[in-house]
């Protein structure tokens, strides 16, 4: 019950903004293109589909998307992928989080003074961008490589962080700092060979790439419980002033209103979008890189369940589902799925 | 004179068979109404045959998304692809016969799993359809939970498959 309240609340907290148009399809390959929107089943993606915050573009393994973003940027989405789109407040100010699941997507950041970068996330890293041309690259156990073509982007992870620019690429492993950059100018990256190298790590020690992601998803949920509590406060003081405003009239009310109780009221908006953003990227994390190594590790020993291996995966698997139910859960709506 | 035309003069054991004729047909009429193609043994049993001999894309066509493979929700159809070319590779196969269909509700979800996403899959405002139905069948992989429901063509559509625990 506790949940449904907190949804109402973020839908009358984001008021319209919730339904501005974040991005467009402008290319698509008709029908290997999906778009998941929250609480709704996937619907084939066509040119000139809308994408709202929350909503996200997958593509099967013989289709390809391109992007507008509100702003300008592009964002071209390569086959098999999974990539969303969230927009948090931050500072009172909105600021657009892309993130890759799964797959590659290339990010081409047009410049615009006074607005603000996006941010992009995958499951083992978050890059800070600014005026930019790069890709994500992230594969089957969510490790990834950021190749940057212009501009600059900071990659961190694992409270480390490392500087790129143009012509720079760096690989993220699960629950790890960033490595060394390494000269993406040499050669062309080969994230099909990436891919594959990184499942047979992955089937070879699945353990291992799972206790990453938990480290990860015990981050989000770190975050989410340092928010609940001012979100709480802030929430509370709200209604103290809604209450307030009831009792003034004329210029007393207007300027209660307008100096008190809109930044009360921003202030709230912006502890629950950022909660919400955390519990959403734990979500992604769970669905997409969690659950997916599930199934290819279920069927990779469907035949020996009792081998070690797998027992030991499905014991780290379970201590993740722990955190993700208990920490990540109580800021999601069924309307999340 | 017409109406001795239309009169047909059936002699008694010729009526019998006649309103015999008519029961069975009302009574096929009336379990093609209330039994919905989930819970009804022949179109189940079609789908079992799907599942161990169909093409892995009629199998894919015939599936939700998403989907649930044991507790795990797969909201993409090429993973659902991944699971049916996985399982089949695996020798994966369901005993044709002695499988037991039971309505299923929403508040089955513990069956698979007492977690979250089941049970938001479970509830009617998320997946689940009016007229589901367990099917409870034994495999290669011993006994497993399929969940059945709406149908595409005259089969039920496949909403999940599940170890059971």
């Amino acid at each position: 019950m506790k949940r449904i309240i907190l949804i109402l609340l973020a839908l009358a907290l984001c008021g319209g903004a919730a339904f501005a148009q974040d991005a467009e399809i402008v290319y698509v390959d008709y029908p290997e293109v999906e778009i998941k929107r929250p609480g709704r089943v996937a619907i084939l993606a066509d040119f000139g589909d809308e994408l709202h915050a929350g909503d996200s573009v997958i593509t099967t393994r013989f289709g390809e998307a391109e992007l507008e973003l509100a702003d300008g940027g592009t964002v071209s989405i390569a086959r098999d992928t999974i990539y969303q789109i969230q927009v948090i407040q931050s500072g009172g100010e909105p600021q657009t989080v892309m993130s890759v699941a799964l797959g590659s997507v290339r990010f081409k950041f047009s410049t615009i003074v006074g607005r603000r970068e996006p941010v992009v996330g995958v499951p083992t890293a978050v890059a800070g961008v600014r005026g930019t041309e790069f890709t994500a690259y992230v594969a089957a156990d969510g490790a990834t490589v950021f190749v940057v073509e212009e501009g600059k982007v900071d990659v961190s992870a694992g409270g480390g962080v490392v500087q790129l620019v143009g012509g720079q690429g760096v690989e993220v492993v699960p629950g790890e700092r960033p490595g060394e950059p390494f000269d993406a100018l040499k050669r062309a990256f080969d994230f099909s060979a990436y891919n594959d190298e990184r499942m047979g790590e992955l089937l070879r020690n699945p353990e291992r790439a799972v206790i990453g992601h938990t480290r990860r998803l015990a981050e989000f949920a770190d975050q989410i419980e340092i928010l609940i509590p001012l979100y709480e406060e802030y929430k509370a003081l709200l209604d103290a002033a809604n209450t307030k405003l009831e009792t003034l009239e004329g210029d007393a009310r207007q300027t209660f209103f307008e100096n008190e109780l809109v930044p009360i009221r921003a202030q709230t908006a912006d502890y629950f979008n950022t909660m919400r953003f955390y519990a959403l990227s734990g979500l992604s994390l769970r669905r997409y890189v969690l659950g997916r190594m599930y199934l290819l590790l279920s069927l990779e020993y469907f035949d020996i369940p009792a081998d070690t291996t797998y027992q030991g995966f499905l014991t780290a698997y379970d201590e993740a589902l722990v955190i993700y139910e208990s920490r990540i859960v109580p800021v999601l709506d069924p309307s999340d799925l | 004179m017409i109406n001795e035309r239309c009169t047909i003069n059936v002699g008694e054991p010729m009526k019998t068979r006649y309103l015999a004729a008519t029961a069975l047909v009302v009574l096929l009429l009336g379990a093609c109404v209330t039994a919905p193609p989930s819970q009804n043994e022949g179109r189940v049993a079609e789908v079992i045959e799907l599942i161990n001999d169909g093409s892995v894309e009629a199998l894919v066509n015939q599936s939700h998304v998403p989907f649930f493979f044991d507790a795990e929700l797969l909201v993409r159809s090429t993973d659902i692809d991944l699971m049916w070319s996985g399982l089949r590779k695996a020798g994966f196969e369901i005993a044709p016969v002695g499988f037991a269909v039971e309505p299923a509700g929403p508040a089955d979800y513990p069956r698979i799993a007492d977690t979250f996403d089941m049970e938001s899959f479970f509830s009617p405002a998320g997946y689940f359809p009016e007229d589901a139905g367990w099917v409870v069948v034994d495999s290669s992989a011993g006994q497993m939970l399929i969940l059945l429901g709406d149908r595409i063509g005259r089969l039920p559509v496949i909403f999940g498959i599940a170890r059971v625990r």
